[in-house]
């Protein structure tokens, strides 16, 4: 388990309200090689990018789960002051359903944290990227997040990686936008503009709907 | 002057007042009449005064009715002569306004004269000779008709007669300009009678975004001109936002230039280039900048100095980065500050409209700028954007560019932005669990207690805070976010001075981050803390009680630390619970969850005054956010935050999309 002692102070000492973001990355077999390589690269291109903003680096809390073979939680939510950079590998199957149905909970187990100490929190987002097709049944966590989407309860990025990649379960995920596919592995300026949204979102005052900004672009997209 | 003279040399305007005065027939009727129509001059009104003669025919004063339809009787009989013109040029932007915009639009072209009986309105006119930067002669002449039915001059507000007698009017102070130094917003009270008070605008001004071709926009390197300052070099580039770039030049001041020009925009340059502005720390257009071609491409201001306050101060890890010497007595004299800038605003019927800490930068509490104050509302030129934490409930959902604000508009977002000064980046209203925050506002749930309402504020730095409010300041907020009673920008710093000097006093916390409740002196008692040892201050009900049950005395810091590692604690078994649930289960609670969803918020429903009768007034369902009470759809459009961030972000978007 992880030095609680060290996240509980940031819980303590910080009333900035927190922006929870969880990744949800595929890392089955298909992703050996190249793809996982630059993913990797990505993730740690994001997480510095939180860091060195001064905003986002107060309000910006990463969970990482990863879905190849099994469903693992890699990155724990906290100040990302006391996180350190996962090492991704690929293998095995992608139980993509139960790597959202996991993810979810986290976020509203986290929720609950900040409402118990009266931490303010923005609406949590979850990115969800994957290269192929789910192998197990995604019909619940899909259910869920259409249902947080639609209350207003959850912002999704569902991104697909590379030619393999099944838009229509990602679409299943998410009522209000279409998902996108990547170009290539441009992981880096996907995590790029991500870590700049989270920027803008913590320099906004809980409220503003800065999300209206950033994901206007989105619905002009096509696949 | 004789009355000849003045009809050939000076256009005459009659006021409303003048049309309808008693005593003015031997003038109207004869005297002006026979002069114009032997002349063949004209005199002049605007549409106003049409409506106004209109309006006050149908007045159920019987009295007034008659003068009104007397005047009518008499514009008629002008008209029919050919010797008086209505002003209202349909394409022109002040219409609709009073004549003392039109008295500021043409004083450099025409010798003005104005005929009215009202005393204000006649000294707001006069004070037009003295005030401002552009540069012309005293042409403005402003004349009364007296008792006897005579033409006489006003002397700023002083009739001839009253000055032969020896009685003064007030206030003839011959300084223009209202210099305030930075750090000054004394008690004493201030003399406002010279200031230009512009008309309030009357209807929203749409239609003119006609854009206006540019060949060239300058850019960092390059030259521009402008009236006032000569030719000026774009130093550096300071900013980049939706609107356009903001340029360092090199007299030092700053340059803002526009990525499109619009006949709106420099309509209401000009109309801002006009008034007369002197104002430290308000960064006002001060002169129009031309491209090499002459072609208006901006404009001229001051530079500000400091941080932008969203950025600055509103972590609690920020402020104490940025501003390590501040205690809760600064808090309060930055946003006395800020609101006596905002109040030099107001006094000139100028509507800041968008009121929003991005818009305000800081070098200390004393010395404040305010930005972006092209956007700011004027006459009739709306503010466009709008930031939905600062906008009153009644607005919400509301398109900015739609509405003219008002004052009470205006007076809710002073007050938003004071409350998140003294709670540094903290929003009055309920954010977690609740609607979103234009629901909150909407639904006015003021969390924080005042007198019988508990509110429902977690425990937390927030409640602390506001616990070692003064009772006045407690008061005021809850007036204004929970009874939807709001008070002036005036009447804030007033307060605000109470707090500071109360604080100053040592009456009051001065303490940003105070670590528990306030507890009244008589009530404290001190112990010391079981876990950490430092001695704190607890209720003596609190100690008596905990001593009769034999418990450990705990301070507040400490409570909170066991809280924090039992929440974690718990969200770790949450999360191992996750790990271990079927999809079976989560089907079945997801499904429980919709069930009870409808029941749920109302326990949670805030019980302040203003909340309990927005519900009682309310027809939506029970459990369903309550609906705009807006015919329009509400879509609230406001700026990206921060502008060139929002650029970026879009254009990496379409990188992503192109490549």
């Amino acid at each position: 388990m992880s030095n609680l002692e060290l996240f509980d102070q940031d819980l303590l000492d910080n009333p900035s309200a927190r922006v929870p973001v969880c990744l949800v990355l595929d890392t089955s077999g298909s992703m050996k090689g190249e793809p996982i390589d630059e993913l990797n690269r990505g993730v740690k291109l994001f997480m510095n990018e939180v860091r060195e903003d001064e905003m986002a680096a107060l309000s910006a809390e990463i969970a990482i789960v990863t879905f190849g073979g099994g469903v693992k939680q890699v990155v724990e939510f906290a100040n990302i002051e006391n996180q350190s950079i996962p090492e991704l590998t690929a293998t095995g199957r992608t139980p993509l359903g139960e790597a959202v149905n996991l993810s979810l909970d986290l976020l509203e187990a986290r929720k609950k944290t900040y409402a118990s100490l009266g931490i303010d929190y923005y609406q949590p987002w979850l990115v969800l990227m994957t290269d192929g097709a789910p192998t197990d049944d995604v019909t619940v966590a899909a259910r869920r997040t259409s249902e947080l989407i639609r209350n207003n309860k959850l912002t999704i990025f569902p991104i697909g990686i590379g030619a393999d990649a099944d838009m229509a379960t990602l679409q299943a995920f998410s009522p209000k936008l279409p998902p996108v596919r990547l170009k290539g592995l441009n992981f880096n300026e996907f995590f790029m503009w991500l870590s700049q949204s989270i920027t803008m979102k913590s320099q906004s005052t809980p409220g503003e709907d800065v999300k209206a900004l950033p994901i206007n672009p989105w619905a002009d997209l096509s696949l | 002057m004789q009355l000849n003279e003045l009809i050939s040399k000076y256009i005459v305007f009659v006021d409303t007042c003048t049309w309808m005065y008693p005593e003015g027939d031997p003038f109207l009727q004869d005297e002006l009449f026979t002069a114009l129509s032997q002349s063949e001059k004209k005199v002049r009104i605007s549409g106003k005064v049409v409506e106004e003669v209109t309006k006050h025919i149908k007045s159920e004063d019987a009295e007034q009715s008659a003068q009104a339809k007397k005047a009518a009787t008499l514009i008629n009989k002008y008209n029919k002569q050919g010797v008086i013109e209505v002003y209202q040029d349909p394409d022109d932007p002040f219409q609709d306004q009073a004549i003392l915009a039109m008295f500021m639009k043409y004083r450099t072209k025409f010798n003005l004269a104005m005929i009215t009986q009202d005393r204000k309105f006649a000294k707001d006119i006069d004070a037009l000779n003295l005030q401002g930067s552009v540069q012309s002669k005293n042409n403005i002449i402003v004349y009364y008709i007296d008792r006897y039915g005579k033409l006489a001059k006003w002397d700023h507000g002083v009739k001839e007669h009253e000055k032969r007698n020896g009685s003064q009017s007030q206030q003839q102070s011959q300084t223009p300009s209202q210099s305030q130094p930075q750090s000054s917003a004394s008690k004493k009270p201030k003399d406002k009678s010279n200031i230009v008070r512009l008309p309030l605008g009357t209807k929203p001004e749409t239609g003119l975004d006609t854009p206006i071709a540019v060949s060239h926009i300058p850019a960092a390197g390059e030259r521009i001109m402008t009236d006032q300052y000569g030719e000026l070099e774009l130093m550096k580039e300071l900013g980049a936002g939706g609107e356009g770039s903001v340029f360092l030049t090199s007299n030092g001041m700053v340059c803002k230039i526009y990525a499109q020009m619009t006949q709106a925009r420099h309509e209401k340059l000009k109309l801002m280039l006009q008034i007369p502005f002197d104002k430290e720390g308000i960064c006002w257009p001060k002169s129009l900048a031309y491209n090499s071609n002459g072609e208006c491409i901006g404009y001229i201001m001051e530079a500000a100095s400091g941080k932008v306050m969203q950025l600055s101060m509103f972590h609690k890890k920020l402020l104490e980065k940025n501003f390590p010497h501040w205690n809760r007595q600064s808090l309060a004299e930055l946003a006395i500050n800020v609101l006596d800038k905002i109040q030099y605003l107001h006094d000139r019927n100028i509507i800041v409209g968008d009121i929003n800490p991005f818009n305000i930068m800081i070098k200390d509490y004393n010395e404040v700028y305010l930005v972006d104050t092209d956007s700011y509302q004027i006459v009739n030129y709306p503010c466009p954007v709008g930031t939905i934490n600062f906008t009153p409930p009644e607005a919400q959902g509301m398109r900015y560019h739609e509405y003219l604000r008002t004052f009470e508009h205006e007076y809710f977002a002073v007050a938003t932005l004071v409350f998140m000064i003294l709670m540094p980046g903290k929003p009055p209203y309920a954010q977690q669990g609740g609607g979103t925050p234009g629901e909150n506002i909407k639904n006015m749930e003021f969390p924080y207690p005042f007198g019988e309402f508990r509110g429902n504020a977690p425990d937390g730095v927030w409640r602390y805070i506001w616990s070692h409010f003064t009772y006045r300041i407690k008061e005021r907020f809850f007036q204004v976010f929970a009874e939807n009673n709001r008070i002036s920008t005036e009447e804030w710093i007033n307060e605000l001075e109470e707090y500071a000097k109360k604080i100053k006093l040592g009456h009051s916390n001065d303490e940003i981050w105070p670590m528990s409740n306030k507890i009244a002196d008589d009530d404290a008692v001190e112990v010391t803390c079981r876990d950490c040892g430092t001695a704190f201050v607890m209720h003596v009900n609190k100690k008596q009680d905990l001593d009769m049950k034999g418990k450990p005395y705990i301070c507040n810091p400490c409570l909170v630390k066991m809280k924090v590692v039992k929440v974690a604690r718990d969200e770790a078994a949450a999360a191992q619970q996750a790990a271990n649930t079927s999809d079976k289960e989560r089907l079945a609670a997801l499904l429980r969850a919709k069930r009870t969803q409808a029941g749920s918020s109302a326990a949670a429903q805030s019980r302040t005054p203003a909340a309990s009768q927005m519900r009682a007034s309310s027809s939506s369902q029970q459990g369903t956010p309550r609906s705009s009470t807006h015919t329009s759809p509400p879509v609230v459009t406001f700026r990206p935050f921060p502008p060139s961030l929002g650029q970026r972000l879009v254009g990496f978007i379409k990188q992503v999309l192109n490549k």
